[in-house]
């Protein structure tokens, strides 16, 4: 499986959620803030964000909804 | 909102599971999404939008290795990796046949046997018994007494007491010929007892045990259907039986049999308490059901209380202790109990087949992960964890399983009904005996847990070996630890076996020694059949005489007939009872001094001709004559074990005995005129002891005798001429149960021929799937150890040293098996020891004889792959490093 190894795993959930801690985020706008601050972690491949993302999901952490003013999907924390 | 944690994951997987297509649309969507973000954020950047596109995708990644992943995470993974298991397990499998058919036979074979008996085991002693309650229900064993029955109903706190009589034949008279069927009296409430009621019409009521009642009857479902066509009308129609006219009151239900299957009709027996005689002289059988919030316990402390006190209400002195017995058996027990030893060997005899056979399996397995340990390592090298490697070779021995037991499950199919047909004809509840809901759960089960039995151990250590030999190439020896592993094998295959071995020893000894007993009498082309002289033409016993005087001269005047026996009793069809206490003229009356009442198993009237008939032979003194009549001498003849008893140091020829309720008579005394072999009618466990008197000499109504004809002809022309002879005689009298001795007497020991018979079955598939078993294990530890052997044989060691050794290493863990096998067959027959006759659960001789046997078969089963495992050329194994 092409999965990441566990510490970049844990370190890209951790990146997420303080991501939309204050705010809902879309994909797109999570993978380019997780850019800005990391650097590195996503450079590679923004791709790899999604995985992740649906992951979180599925194990509760987050919820997502789909907005009828945007076409884009939006994350909330739901802590 | 905020919504429970689990609450959100479960949704979350619910979708997953259910919504897979639309998660793919809005996925797509939102890739789509992300790409035009990113796109758009290049234009401003500067970029044109065909290179703003390519640049957005080149950004996101690989999409499809991208889809991939994340549908891993919406699916539940194991399952689409299972499928992934079983679709490789498959290929794999059919890729190594000669494994994969090895496996599949003997999972087949173990489940299949086991399915087979579990089912007979579900169906006579697990299925709910058809009355309500049944652990409520019991039987009290000990009183039976009608009086008995009268005084626990009115003192009994704790049980409600309901009973029932043997079962008596009576004559259905009124259709084209007449039927004798067979009759149960039973107490008005009964049935409420038992918690049944007839599917049509109704019960009887505690009214119709008065005297003078009107006679009344209840039809079984089969009756119904037979004679009556199955008409509703049939309730309320009024029966002739011996010619009295009874009321049909209801039918039952088809699964009522009660007390067992062939009964045809059940009438109220009358309770009347104004006849004292009659009260405490006839006996039946108690039932009783628990009060609500009684415990069995405390029922039985209460009848135990009881009991004794009902002796002083007889009419007459009782023996000492009457009523001090008194006991209380469940219902369950009362019906299944006797079956339930031979039952349990079966069950135990085929589980030891089915482990075998999961050895078996685990070796097997074993010995194929060894040989894939490339691919195991080639897997482990390419990422599989360990955790995966066993999930997909446990996958493997699943599939081999369930395959296995879907084929073994066909066998139960196939061969249950050739079981039912071979059950004894009185093991109860053989008729819902089949591959039913509940044996294919067990099949299942028992399925799933051979694959993680026989699959668990070689997958852990085939991961093991895997992750750490990685593509090493196949090197190192079973030694240590694996080889005691091994070994552990063959000693488990081998213990299971000689349990096996020994019991089928100890049956088959036991029922030679039952077949071997001389049963007193020559049963060959002997015809027995019941005859019941109508009632109504034959109003007294002079006339019924006179009757059977004729049938018996009519048949003796046939060429093909040997001769005619007549007696009171039906001992041929296994009926209980007729035995009979006397006493010894010039000794001690055991009714009015105390002291011990001789007693015989049997006492019946003959005519003169039934003991040449039987040839039943005379040891002593004379046989009966044509001289033997009304006014002359009265006389008896008494079996040998009874005068060995009786009169162990004299001959009894002369002496005189009384019977009981004869001390009225002016002379009660009949003289000894002879003594005769015992006749063991209910087979060969029984003592035989038997008392003959002369059917002119019988005090006491006749009502039916049993005739018994030797012939030279085949006996289903007997029976057509025996029943054309009595027709000739009287039209309304039948001829019933008509029955070749030989198959009679078979059946005396049809349920020791039945255990047998499947356990010695069992036995000889034990032993060859454990010979297989050591074979194996052999063969693997040989072909493991080349490079040992090589270097051995390369040292000097001869061929037949080494052959030796691993013959040796194979013995002495069978030798350990044999001990095992030897405490827990002992364990085993000694708790199952009713089976046995004639030889005891610790048999010297088979104990010693059983081990030999299996030694001798190890030693072949080893030797062979030892032969091929020491056949190399030590230089080329040496070479090949």
């Amino acid at each position: 499986m092409g999965k990441p190894t566990g510490l970049v795993q844990g370190t890209l959930d951790l990146l997420i959620l303080r991501t939309i801690q204050h705010e809902p985020k879309h994909g797109w706008a999570i993978a380019k803030r997780i850019q800005q601050v990391s650097n590195d972690v996503l450079k590679v491949q923004q791709g790899s964000l999604y995985p992740a993302l649906y992951r979180l999901e599925r194990d509760g952490w987050i919820t997502g909804r789909w907005a009828a003013t945007e076409t884009g999907r939006e994350e909330k924390s739901i802590r | 909102m905020l919504m429970p944690y689990w609450f959100l994951r479960l949704w979350a997987r619910l979708r997953v599971l259910f919504g897979g297509r639309r998660l793919e649309r809005e996925f797509d969507a939102e890739l789509q999404f992300h790409l035009d973000q990113q796109a758009s954020e290049y234009r401003r950047q500067g970029m044109s939008s065909e290179e703003a596109a390519r640049a957005a995708r080149a950004a996101l990644g690989n999409v499809p290795l991208l889809r991939e992943d994340v549908r891993a995470v919406w699916r539940w993974r194991w399952l689409d990796q299972l499928l992934q298991d079983v679709r490789c397990g498959t290929r794999t499998l059919t890729r190594s046949r000669g494994f994969t058919a090895m496996s599949v036979a003997t999972i087949a074979l173990a489940i299949g046997a086991t399915t087979a008996i579990f089912s007979v085991v579900w169906g006579i002693l697990l299925r709910p018994l058809p009355v309500a309650e049944p652990e409520r229900l019991v039987r009290i064993v000990n009183i039976a007494y009608i009086g008995e029955l009268v005084e626990l109903r009115a003192r009994s706190r704790t049980l409600d007491v309901a009973a029932y009589l043997p079962p008596n034949d009576r004559t259905l008279t009124g259709f084209d010929d007449p039927l004798r069927l067979s009759v149960v009296p039973v107490t008005g409430d009964l049935l409420t007892r038992l918690g049944r009621t007839p599917a049509l019409g109704r019960g009887f009521g505690l009214d119709d045990e008065r005297p003078g009642a009107e006679p009344s009857a209840i039809l079984s479902n089969a009756l119904w259907r037979q004679r009556f066509g199955a008409d509703p009308a049939t309730v309320g129609r009024t029966l002739l039986l011996d010619g009295v006219a009874h009321t049909v009151r209801g039918v039952m239900p088809p699964d009522f049999e009660f007390p067992s299957a062939g009964v045809d009709l059940w009438v109220p027996m009358t309770v009347d308490v104004t006849n004292r005689i009659g009260l405490w002289a006839r006996t039946g059988y108690l039932v009783g059901r628990l009060r609500p919030g009684v415990t069995l316990d405390a029922a039985t402390s209460e009848v135990r209380a009881l009991g004794p006190q009902f002796s002083e209400l007889f009419p007459w002195r009782m023996p000492d202790g009457h009523g001090t017995d008194v006991s209380l058996r469940t219902w369950r027990e009362d019906r299944l109990g006797e079956v339930r030893p031979m039952l349990l060997l079966l069950l135990g005899a085929v589980i030891a087949v089915w482990l075998i056979g999961t050895v078996n399996l685990t070796n097997l397995q074993q010995v194929r992960a060894a040989a894939r340990r490339r691919e195991l390592a080639l897997r482990a090298a390419l990422g599989a964890g360990r955790g995966r490697v066993v999930r997909q070779l446990l996958t493997e021995s699943s599939l081999l399983s369930l395959f296995g037991g879907a084929i073994g499950v066909a066998i139960a199919y196939a061969g249950v009904p050739t079981l039912v047909a071979l059950l004894p004809a009185d093991v109860p509840r053989a008729d819902g005996i089949r591959v039913n809901g509940v044996v294919l759960c067990f099949a299942a089960a028992v399925s799933l847990v051979t694959a993680l039995a026989a699959g668990t151990l070689p997958a852990l250590r085939a991961a093991r070996l895997g992750q750490s030999a990685a593509l090493a190439g196949l090197r190192g020896t079973v030694g240590g630890a694996s080889g005691r592993r091994l070994g552990i094998f063959v000693t488990a295959e081998i213990a299971a076996a000689v349990v096996l071995v020994i019991s089928a020893a100890l049956l088959a000894r036991s029922l030679a020694v039952q077949v071997g007993v001389d049963v007193g009498f020559n049963a060959d082309r002997l015809v027995a059949a019941e005859v019941a002289p109508s009632p109504v033409r034959h109003p007294n016993d002079a006339v019924r005489l006179d009757f059977y005087a004729s049938l018996e001269r009519r048949l003796r005047a046939l060429s093909f007939v040997d001769g005619v026996g007549l007696s009171t009793v039906f001992q041929p069809f296994g009926a209980a009872g007729g035995g009979s206490v006397f006493r010894i003229e010039g000794r001690p009356n055991p009714a009015t001094e105390g002291g011990e009442w001789p007693w015989a198993d049997l006492r019946t009237a003959v005519n003169a001709d039934y003991l040449r008939t039987l040839e039943v032979s005379i040891i002593a003194g004379r046989p009966f004559t044509e001289a033997d009549v009304s006014g002359a001498q009265r006389v008896v003849l008494i079996s040998q074990r009874l005068a060995e008893t009786w009169w162990p140091d004299g001959t009894p020829v002369g002496q005189r005995i009384a019977f009981p309720g004869s001390e009225r008579d002016a002379d009660p005394w009949r003289t000894v005129v002879g003594v005769v072999a015992d006749v063991r009618w209910q087979g060969p466990a029984s003592e035989g002891t038997t008392l003959y008197v002369p059917l002119a000499q019988h005090v006491g109504a006749i009502d039916a005798m049993t005739l018994i004809v030797r012939s030279s002809r085949d006996p289903t022309l007997v029976a057509d001429s025996l029943q054309a002879v009595t027709a000739s005689l009287d039209s309304e009298t039948p001829v019933s149960r008509i029955r070749a001795v030989d198959d009679v007497m078979a059946q005396a020991v049809s349920r020791p021929r039945f255990t047998t018979t499947l356990v010695l079955g069992f036995a000889a598939l034990g032993v060859v799937l454990g010979m297989l078993g050591v074979y194996g294990v052999v063969a693997y530890t040989g072909a493991r150890q080349q490079r040992d052997i090589g270097i051995r044989l390369a040292l000097g060691a001869t061929r037949a040293n080494v052959r030796a050794h691993f013959v040796r290493q194979a013995l002495a863990f069978a030798g350990v098996g044999i001990v095992l096998g030897e405490l827990g067959a002992a364990v085993l027959m000694s708790s199952l020891s009713s089976l046995l006759f004639g030889v005891g659960p610790w048999d010297p001789v088979t104990y010693a004889a059983v081990p030999v046997l299996l030694v001798v078969l190890a030693t072949v089963a080893a030797w062979f792959p030892a032969r091929r495992a020491t056949a190399l050329d030590p230089v080329a194994v040496l070479r090949a490093e």
